[in-house]
């Protein structure tokens, strides 16, 4: 390195010295720190004990962990493939040259900022079994709606279908990378006589894979990590059947104050979360496609 | 100049006595209006009785055994003076380092201990106690009964006056009071598990023991009466089905929602506080009864337990003497007012002829506490709670048998007590 180098990677530093500070003392440490906990027997007012990795021995055998596991797998399987159809199926909608269009999605995107309390709240009602909206439309129909929340089979899935209400941001991204394809593809297949569905399959779907991409790392992660519906919704009943990861993981850090339990949770969590984020990765070189460049 | 000197001096005066003002916080959870307003007047009250301290209420979430809050604003050093905690898990939150001992305090403050121990009930004294000195000062209690909708009761053919004594009779009546269309409840005649029918009621009054002082085991997973008790539980969630219990309760989740007092649930078990909500929500010509919780011929006659909270000093409290000032003064005189305001019955022996000569129905409560069980005091209390009901669930949900579940939540339980007493 020359002297000036030397001193503009000096000014450099200086510049970003306080975004490293706040990510060594917010990100970093806590990280480490969890870390270290996960190997010891941790009550937060007490100082913590190494029990080397008991912890983790411990999680294996317990039955709830495995649960709440299978649990938020469960989610992560109905919500990333549903609420990618239904993003991908508004932002087609969403794109169509009609006047008010702005209209429709300002209120298809709508509900995705209300907060999750009060929309988690409105569909306890709206699944309700006897009083909600849901079942009593399907009473049209003839159909002897389920019990929805309150049946261990039905709660999961109520939960991943009313996470739909905030598809519009999913919606939002889709139309982005949809209204960027050039119009002169669609122009070419059109002369060659391609039918809606061909160009959806051969030019629409590979030109937004980059956004498919991002969506699908992005929705796993938070699957993974659902919290506050079933919290709010359930609390984790019944019978544990709504139980996710992230909310065992909350009890045993804040309500039986075992922070060497919850950090080994956490680290658990960060490994799966990591392997999925690498087999969507590992897996994209063959299925996303960037306009322009060459395969 | 002499008219500035004075204001000068004014000044520095007042500066000095605001400087000295001290100010101490004080976190609740009692959100329900009537029980919030009278915690809040007695703060007042001590507020302009002691000039130099000032007390600042703040309302924050909690309940039974959940205080994340808490335990969240002590680990950062940000908590504060005075918290109001479940007083059956004092000897736990105080094993766990979270509270300040209060007894130091006291004798700090020139309070004579033991007389004060003698002016509260022996069995809240003795939650409120770990390691033979005093952690809390307890705030109220309770008890709990059996409350009962005449209307119902006349409407499906039985003696208004003559509520159910036995299992057995409880079980008839629930039988009877009973409307299903298909598989959905209508009205429901009983659920043991509703409102206050917790493991510990039942087992109770089936007569059973859940922890030996003596040897310092648990012992209620080979008691054949606590089993009975969940087994008698289990045969109520298999007759209605859980599914069904559960879309019909969730129907009235709000606070003010009751099935009781929307007249769906003609039987259940509740606290003495429950008389204040059913004045005060239930319609106008609601007519309800109370009596003893029913029994099984081995088990116990006008059982009840009593619970209750209590008045603790987190750790790293930045005042903590003159918390435990205001402490002493919230369980006496703040705790006299409070039982006549809202019907909760005081631990401080002093309030309870008040509480009757305001309110003479309370009677019948306060004189099933002599005889109220209490529960266990061990330093793991709210663990055994948590785990107890837990093992209902797996029983109720038919995820585990009676005795595999019990003997599971032992096992848990009696590793960490042996822990916390140094075994």
């Amino acid at each position: 390195m020359t002297r000036m180098q030397r001193k503009n990677f000096r000014k450099g530093f200086l510049f970003i010295l306080p975004w490293l500070v706040g990510f060594a003392i917010f990100t970093v440490y806590p990280i480490v720190a969890s870390f270290y906990f996960s190997f010891t027997e941790y009550h937060v007012t007490k100082p913590p004990v190494w029990v080397g990795l008991e912890n983790y021995r411990k999680l294996f055998k317990d039955v709830l962990f495995t649960k709440s596991l299978a649990n938020t797998l469960y989610y992560a399987a109905g919500l990333v493939p549903i609420g990618l159809v239904v993003g991908l199926f508004l932002a087609l909608l969403l794109v169509q040259p009609l006047k008010e269009i702005v209209l429709y999605r300002g209120v298809i995107y709508f509900p995705s900022i209300v907060p999750a309390y009060a929309f988690a709240t409105v569909g306890i009602w709206f699944f309700h079994p006897y009083l909600g909206f849901v079942n009593y439309i399907l009473s049209f129909f003839g159909i002897d709606g389920p019990m929805w929340l309150s049946d261990e089979k039905w709660a999961k899935f109520t939960i991943i279908l009313l996470a739909q209400w905030g598809a519009g941001g999913t919606a939002l991204i889709y139309m982005a990378a949809i209204k960027d394809i050039p119009k002169e593809l669609y122009e070419a297949a059109i002369l060659d006589g391609a039918t809606r569905w061909q160009m959806f399959r051969k030019i629409t779907l590979p030109l937004i894979s980059p956004a498919t991409l991002y969506y699908l790392v992005t929705a796993t992660l938070a699957a993974l990590q659902i919290f506050d519906l079933p919290q709010i919704m359930t609390g984790g009943g019944p019978a544990n059947s709504t139980l996710s990861y992230v909310m065992y993981l909350y009890r045993h850090a804040f309500s039986y104050v075992n922070m060497g339990y919850a950090s080994a949770m956490a680290w658990i969590l960060f490994l799966i979360s990591a392997f999925f984020t690498f087999l969507i990765f590992k897996t994209s070189r063959r299925w996303v496609f960037y306009y322009g460049s060459k395969r | 100049m002499r008219k500035l000197v004075i204001l000068l001096v004014l000044i520095s005066v007042f500066t000095l006595l605001l400087a000295e003002k001290v100010e101490i916080v004080f976190w609740h959870n009692m959100s329900n209006p009537v029980d919030k307003k009278s915690i809040e007047e007695s703060v007042q009250k001590f507020n302009e009785t002691h000039p130099n301290i000032h007390v600042k209420v703040v309302l924050v979430p909690g309940s039974e055994t959940e205080i994340t809050k808490l335990m969240t604003a002590v680990a950062a050093g940000t908590g504060p003076d005075v918290y109001y905690l479940d007083r059956f898990t004092v000897a736990q939150r105080a094993y766990q380092g979270v509270l300040e001992c209060i007894e130091d305090y006291l004798v700090q403050l020139g309070v004579d201990v033991e007389a004060l121990k003698q002016k509260f009930f022996k069995f809240a004294i003795e939650e409120a106690t770990y390691n033979g000195k005093l952690y809390a000062l307890p705030w109220d209690t309770d008890v709990r009964v059996l409350y009962y909708n005449k209307k119902l009761f006349r409407e499906a053919g039985l003696d208004p006056d003559k509520p159910p004594v036995t299992i057995e009779e409880l079980d008839e009546y629930a039988e009877k009071l009973t409307k299903m269309k298909g598989n959905r409840i209508e009205q429901l005649g009983f659920i043991p598990w509703f409102g206050q029918g917790w493991h510990y009621t039942w087992g109770w009054a089936f007569g059973g023991k859940f922890y030996d002082p003596k040897t310092q085991k648990l012992v209620f997973a080979e008691d054949p009466k606590i089993i009975e008790s969940f087994k008698w539980q289990k045969k109520y969630a298999d007759k209605y089905g859980m599914k069904n219990i559960g879309a019909f309760a969730s129907a009235y989740s709000g606070a003010n929602l009751n099935p009781f007092l929307a007249g769906k649930l003609a039987m259940v078990v509740d606290g003495n506080w429950f008389l204040a909500q059913i004045r005060t929500f239930a319609p106008k010509d609601f007519e309800y009864g109370i009596a003893p919780i029913p029994y099984p011929p081995y088990g116990e006659a006008n059982s009840t337990w009593a619970g209750g909270w209590s008045l603790v000093i987190p750790k790293g409290a930045k005042h903590p003497k003159e918390a435990a000032e205001f402490i002493l003064y919230m369980a006496t005189e703040g705790q006299i007012k409070y039982a006549i305001d809202t019907a909760h019955l005081p631990t401080y022996k002093a309030g309870v002829p008040e509480l009757i000569k305001k309110d003479p129905m309370q009677k019948h409560f306060a004189e099933l506490l002599p005889t109220a069980h209490c529960r266990p005091v061990i330093p793991v209390g709210a663990l055994l709670w948590d785990k107890l009901t837990e093992a209902r669930d797996y029983i109720l949900y038919g995820q585990k048998t009676v005795e595999q579940a019990l003997k599971d939540a032992e096992e848990e339980v009696q590793k960490e007590l042996d822990k916390a007493l140094g075994k």
